[in-house]
């Protein structure tokens, strides 16, 4: 039993001090990876071109096809349009009284929500 | 407001100090063990989301679960956050000896994974050192997929190293009387990979706390965490993390009960990335509960 808890203190010792310790910025490394910022108007009001941005870096996380947290997944383009043809989809991003804010923590941008609303209004173009 | 609550809580910190010096005379000498070490300076080894100068005895098997429920800004509809979404964490805490303490943890945020070694360096004594210190260290893996993965078709997290984000945690803390202990404590968080060319990898706070045993059974807590310096463009948009609450002691347990606007648990990621703060509305309540074994108990 001892012998085991110093292995354990061992390896546990080994992984904190011993494993490599770097300085790297995703940024600097893919250039040309970073995700699209959705708010400027430059930036049409499509799922291509805006929605998925949003939903991957707020959304997904959670609501993909091997969590589906709440029974939602929102990873494609008609999952997140029948989603937000629904009133529960800007309900929650516009944390309305009696719905269930999300994302969980602050929220959306304003801009952010903006283009959605406008999307849906365009009647959320692919 | 972030500088408002440090200011006041520095306050009441020092009132609450004045209070318990008033009272120092009136020390109970259980409050030592033979070895003239001053004992029980915190009740757990846990504070709220940090840990205290306090290790547990050697041989100890400590069970952890800590949950986070939603935020109360979520209403009624959602019975102020009792519904969720809500975060936990798992963990197994082992004390190799008196003075060192391994673990490893489980937490639903980012679904991280964690070990952890903790030594305690000094004891505060009756005579002589007048605190106590304490030292750890964590490795911290993030053990979620790349939510961008599918729109960037690049998966960040495809290298472990990128996974791994480091804590290293010094605790000094001093007991004041029978009544109030207090513990200050600089962190360093350190990220393998950031997002943004302007974001820092490491991130430097410092800590709060402070425990008033009220009744024999109770002590009201509190905790703070003070981000020091600008590590991300977005600095504004995270918060500084204050908890304030009660524990309670039951026989052989400490249940902590807390509000709080940090819901990570975790402290690689609860230290720089809480983005609630109370007057928004976005504290939840919390707690920790605790189960310890003696393994070595023949």
């Amino acid at each position: 039993m001892k012998r085991i808890f110093k292995i354990v203190a061992a390896l546990v010792l080994g992984g904190t001090f011993l494993s490599a310790c770097y300085y790297d910025h995703w940024e600097a490394i893919h250039p040309t990876s970073g995700l699209v910022d959705v708010c400027p108007d430059s930036v049409s009001a499509t799922y291509a071109a805006a929605i998925r941005f949003v939903t991957a870096q707020n959304c997904v996380s959670c609501h993909n096809s091997s969590r589906q947290d709440g029974n939602i997944v929102l990873e494609t383009y008609d999952q997140v349009k029948s989603l937000a043809a629904t009133t529960k989809f800007l309900n929650s991003i516009q944390r309305v009284d009696g719905s269930k804010p999300m994302p969980p923590g602050v929220g959306l941008k304003a801009c952010e929500i903006t283009k959605i609303q406008t999307w849906i209004t365009n009647g959320m173009p692919n | 407001m972030a500088c408002r609550t440090s200011i006041l809580f520095a306050l009441l910190l020092s009132a609450m100090s004045a209070v318990a010096q008033g009272k120092w005379a009136a020390v109970n000498e259980a409050e030592y063990d033979s070895l003239g070490r001053v004992t029980r300076t915190f009740r757990a080894t846990r504070l709220v989301n940090l840990h205290t100068t306090e290790l547990m005895p050697k041989g100890s098997l400590d069970f952890r679960i800590a949950h986070r429920f939603g935020a109360f800004r979520t209403k009624l509809n959602n019975l102020y956050g009792l519904d969720g979404p809500a975060t936990i964490q798992f963990r197994l805490d082992y004390s190799i000896t008196d003075r060192l303490t391994v673990g490893i943890g489980r937490s639903s945020y980012k679904k991280m994974g964690d070990v952890f070694i903790k030594y305690k360096w000094f004891h505060q004594k009756q005579t002589g050192m007048p605190v106590s210190v304490a030292l750890l260290a964590s490795t911290n893996v993030i053990m979620d997929s790349d939510p961008t993965a599918n729109i960037t078709g690049l998966d960040r997290y495809a290298v472990l190293s990128n996974r791994l984000v480091y804590f290293f945690h010094g605790m000094v803390s001093r007991k004041f009387g029978p009544r109030f202990s207090a513990q200050l404590s600089p962190m360093l968080v350190h990220y393998n990979l950031v997002e943004k060319l302007n974001d820092k990898n490491d991130i430097l706070a410092i800590g709060y706390g402070a425990r008033y045993k009220a009744l024999d059974w109770l002590s009201v807590t509190a905790e703070y965490v003070q981000r020091t310096f600008r590590y991300s463009p977005d600095f504004r948009n995270y918060h500084n993390v204050l908890s304030l609450g009660v524990d309670l002691e039951t026989s052989g347990h400490v249940f902590q009960v807390f509000v709080t606007n940090g819901y990570m648990i975790n402290e690689a990621v609860v230290i720089p990335f809480t983005d609630g703060t109370w007057s928004d509305g976005n504290m939840m309540l919390g707690f920790n509960i605790s189960r310890t074994f003696d393994v070595l108990k023949k």
